[in-house]
């Protein structure tokens, strides 16, 4: 089928009136084609995908964001970079698409009792102001995002990557959240370097261990241009580093 | 990549320090797009002739760092010429390009010390390692839009959708995004929808509703703080350009706002006066 994006005019209405539309966030079956019945809303792109079924979660911790960013980054892999930061295509996805993943996903009645529940709803089903953190904060382009970052096709399982960056919470924020993770020899080192120790009889980095990494790589890039070093010699540096953590 | 006046546990040439006084080192780097690339000749210079030396030799070399954070493209491209190219998909490239130039070291050196150093480092030697900064330029920011185009015209940077909020203002605006986005309460655009139909009219509505938000952001954005604050808007871009071919410089211009803004977008009042007279002579 062809992907669909919604005109910028609709997408503005639609986020402006967020806090009036709350209640239809709540329902069953996407709602926008009647919001906007009779009216050229939604406009066919040139890219064509297979459709997809997003596996929906079973429990408050069991999301399937590794089979689900599998699924749709293999479905999306085409995708250019210009198409993988438009909002209109991702606010398609969310709005229409895959509603059904949406609502059990990032389900609104969870967040009415919070303070301002529609910023809940601009951040997942819309992009939020900060442009490199919106497309790893809206529910369907942070699960391409994943794979993008990650997809590794030199490996057996080119998505070995992506399954150590999605294990735990704390490594997914630490490194999509840093601006050094917008290099994607970087991601891979860090990540390559979690998978390597994982496999090998050392002792997987603690949660706290983990956190000094992190703030080791920030701290070096403050002198040294880490963008210069080789995916080998950061995950060399990393295991010095792990190492000396150890000593300490 | 923010560098601006970081302390380094060695001397640095740079523009905000005298680590390395009486030399400095410059860059500069054209873009040039084709269809689908952005191409960029770079070229570097350092009165420096340690670290000329050093690049000589291969210790060091030129590096120029290309950030996006819209597209989350980053990457550092370096050669040991003073002039090099290199080339970068234009669909990795949108909005706000963060540049940053260095000379860099290519291997650990424990020996590291140049003649230029400033007197206060005596003798003394310092340990670097591979990919230490060793000189600096100022940063820079360069615009990667593949839509905006110098003679699109104002109005298509607004868009006007309804309000249905319970607090509807009669109209209000936004501008954090790429469009400028006029919201009107629902009879207002009910008003709207209806009068936009009839092209004579355009001049008018645009005079009652595209004139006050531009007014208005034009006063913002003679403030520099502000014009920083929307530089990555898209809107901002195309105003920035068309300003640019009609030879307006905001922080000179002695027109007040309500001419530029006029200006911008074609004399809309004089086109709605006249517009209004058809219709009285009509009727």
């Amino acid at each position: 089928m062809n992907l669909e994006y919604i005109e910028s005019n609709y997408l503005d209405q639609l986020k402006l009136n967020v806090k009036t539309n709350i209640q239809h966030y709540l329902e069953e079956a996407s709602w926008v084609s009647s919001y906007f019945e009779g009216q050229e809303w939604s406009r066919p792109t040139k890219f064509r995908f297979h459709e997809i079924d997003l596996l929906l979660p079973q429990s408050a911790t069991q999301h399937y964001d590794l089979e689900n960013t599998k699924r749709l980054f293999t479905a999306f892999k085409e995708l250019t970079i210009s198409q993988a930061i438009d909002e209109r295509l991702w606010a398609y996805l969310t709005h229409k698409v895959f509603w059904n993943y949406m609502s059990k996903r990032w389900s609104v009645d969870t967040y009415l009792e919070k303070e301002d529940p529609s910023s809940v709803i601009r951040e997942r089903y819309f992009f939020m102001a900060n442009k490199d953190r919106a497309l790893t904060r809206n529910g369907i382009s942070r699960l391409w995002w994943y794979g993008y970052i990650s997809y590794d096709e030199t490996r057996d399982d080119p998505f070995e990557l992506t399954k150590m960056l999605l294990s735990k919470l704390d490594i997914t924020q630490n490194v999509i959240e840093r601006s050094f993770s917008r290099n994607r020899i970087i991601t891979k080192s860090i990540l390559s370097f979690l998978v390597n120790i994982e496999k090998s009889d050392v002792q997987d980095p603690t949660r706290n261990e983990f956190r000094e990494l992190m703030k080791y790589l920030n701290q070096l890039g403050g002198v040294t241009v880490l963008d210069s070093y080789s995916q080998e010699e950061l995950e060399q540096l990393l295991v010095e580093e792990l190492n000396n953590l150890r000593v300490l | 990549m923010q560098i601006n006046f970081r302390q380094y546990p060695h001397p640095v040439l740079s523009y905000f320090s005298d680590d390395v006084p009486d030399v400095d080192f410059q860059t500069a780097l054209k873009p040039t797009k084709t269809h689908n690339t952005y191409i960029f000749d770079a070229s570097a210079i350092t009165s420096c002739d340690g670290l000329r030396e050093y690049v000589v030799d291969r210790k060091a070399k030129y590096a120029f760092h290309i950030e996006c954070q819209s597209t989350r493209y980053r990457r550092m491209f370096t050669s040991f010429e003073d002039k090099f190219s290199f080339e970068i998909k234009a669909d990795e490239l949108n909005g706000k390009v963060e540049i940053c130039s260095f000379i860099i070291s290519t291997a650990d050196n424990d020996q590291y010390r140049l003649e230029e150093f400033h007197i206060d480092y005596g003798d003394h030697y310092f340990s670097i390692k591979k990919g230490d900064i060793l000189a600096i330029d100022n940063e820079r920011v360069f615009y990667a839009d593949n839509d905006i185009d110098p003679l699109q015209k104002i109005p298509s940077i607004f868009s006007v959708v309804p309000n249905y909020n319970d607090d509807a203002l009669p109209m209000d605006f936004d501008a954090s995004g790429n469009k400028i986005v006029v919201s009107l309460s629902p009879e207002n655009f009910e008003r709207y929808k209806y009068l936009s139909v009839d092209q004579n009219l355009q001049p008018l509505l645009s005079a009652l509703i595209i004139v006050p938000s531009l007014v208005s952001l034009i006063e913002s954005i003679k403030g520099i703080e502000d014009a920083l604050e929307y530089e990555d808007c898209r809107w901002y871009q195309v105003i920035k350009q068309k300003l640019k071919s009609l030879n307006i410089n905001l922080a000179t211009a002695t027109d007040s706002t309500v001419i530029i803004a006029h200006k911008l977008i074609g004399d809309p009042l004089t086109h709605s006066l006249a517009a209004i007279e058809n219709l009285e002579a009509e009727d």
